[in-house]
């Protein structure tokens, strides 16, 4: 079976990565798995101490707007995951 | 002795251990296919390399095999940064402590000849980032961490008790002065304090780092165990100045020359009718290939190059070569864990 027709204004084919890499890949793959747990452990913690409290935490936070301080911590916070990321596809070797 | 971490550590750590216990469900997926497919363990060859090579072959189009290794490589490369992470965010409030656990009975000094040597210095064992010694707090780290929330969990088992059942295998029920090779954080030792409480507890390992764990072991439980760092192939302690040499999981980190050497020196520092209780991992010949097979892959990959040459040594033929008698070596289990090697310097 045959795709679709090429347009002209596609790319020529390319394959990014070479297959030394794909190692690379499921490790970053993995690593970011990770965080996400991390993420996904603490937010748990949080909304069952919020929930002791008496907040109802996920309401709270969709009526959250950062201001400019928390922003650029948000900013910061990113940066280290995408570093994490390019450190498992050795984006610095 | 516990280590309280923050949340990011303490959820760094519980991924390791659910990645390690995937890859191990998953090790035993792919060889109960193997097996299921004919490729029964009594087919596998004898020698190892040749069975990686059947073993392999066989699972060259195995997804699962693929995912195991690939989770087996990230637990083996991760799982000490893990716990090094989860130790950097807390270190702040726990150093002062942890160092004033080192005061007490227990003492700990490096022996004046001590020289690291390559078969310790060159080798980063359990792939631990920089080496053993890396981390000024590499003790604390592996036994509080790694151990006790890691391995613990990945092997779930009776540590204290399989130490205590070793040291039950000795002929006598009290000992005046033990000695330990590889006392490293300090595990058997307490074992051998709770075991023979009157005994006077000498303990020598290279590194200094675990030592420094195992003195706040001692010194936590009251003990005046006397620590060196040094090789357990060159105390040059007395000669004939103990009445027990022993050690337990210690001999996989070395190589065979320096398991031969052990049992010499055990030899010269017994007092007639001294005995050598050495413990370590299975023996590859009492186990079944796949289950070999399985420690062996567990070694390459996981930073234990010595492993597979004192899997295959005979520790009987090596303590009757050093002189020992009345030597008997044997599992305590099924599996041969934790195998035994118990002898007596003559009269």
């Amino acid at each position: 079976m045959s795709g679709p027709d090429r347009l002209i204004s596609d790319p020529p084919p390319r394959q990014i990565l070479n297959p030394a890499q794909i190692d690379h890949v499921a490790e970053a793959v993995i690593g970011l798995a990770r965080e996400l747990w991390v993420l996904t452990d603490r937010f748990t913690i949080m909304e069952k101490v919020m929930a002791e409290r008496g907040i109802d935490l996920a309401a709270e936070i969709d009526a959250y707007a950062p201001d400019a301080t928390v922003q650029a911590e948000l900013d910061a916070k990113r940066a280290r995951l995408m570093r994490t990321v390019l450190t498992a596809l050795r984006a610095d070797s | 002795m516990d280590l309280n971490l923050a949340q990011r550590g303490r959820a760094l750590v519980d991924w390791e251990v659910a990645a390690r216990q995937t890859a191990s469900a998953l090790h035993a997926k792919v060889v109960a296919s193997l097996i299921q497919q004919g490729l029964t363990a009594d087919k596998l060859p004898d020698d190892m390399e040749e069975r990686y090579s059947v073993i392999e072959g066989a699972l060259a189009d195995s997804a699962t095999y693929r995912a195991r290794s690939l989770l087996g490589e990230w637990c083996a490369k991760n799982h000490g940064l893990a716990a090094q992470e989860a130790f950097e965010e807390v270190r702040d409030g726990v150093v002062a402590d942890l160092d004033a656990q080192r005061e007490g009975p227990t003492s700990l000094e490096v022996l004046p000849h001590f020289e690291p040597p390559p078969y310790f210095s060159k080798v980063w064992f359990h792939r631990t980032e920089g080496g053993w010694d890396a981390g000024d707090y590499n003790g604390a780290v592996h036994s509080r961490i790694i151990q006790a929330r890691y391995l613990s969990k990945c092997f779930p088992g009776d540590a204290v008790g399989d130490r205590r059942r070793t040291l039950g295998q000795v002929p006598a029920r009290s000992y005046r002065r033990i000695l330990e090779f590889g006392a490293a954080s300090g595990q058997f030792t307490s074992a051998i304090s709770d075991v023979f409480p009157e005994a006077e507890v000498w303990g020598v390992d290279p590194s200094l780092r675990m030592l420094e764990e195992a003195q706040r072991v001692g010194n936590a439980a009251g003990h005046a165990w006397r620590l060196f760092v040094g090789l357990g192939e060159d105390t040059r302690f007395e000669s004939g100045s103990f009445d027990m040499v022993t050690a337990f999981a210690v001999h996989h980190e070395l190589p065979p020359r320096i398991i031969k050497a052990w049992f010499d020196e055990a030899y010269r520092l017994l007092a007639p009718g001294g005995v050598v209780l050495f413990a370590d991992v299975p023996r590859y010949a009492n186990l079944d290939k796949y289950a070999s097979w399985a420690f062996d892959w567990v070694a390459r990959y996981h930073g234990e190059p010595y492993w597979r040459a004192s899997a295959m040594m005979d520790f009987g033929e090596a303590a009757r070569e050093s002189g020992f008698v009345e030597v008997e070596a044997r599992g305590l289990t099924a599996y041969d864990y934790p195998h035994i090697v118990m002898g007596q310097k003559p009269q």
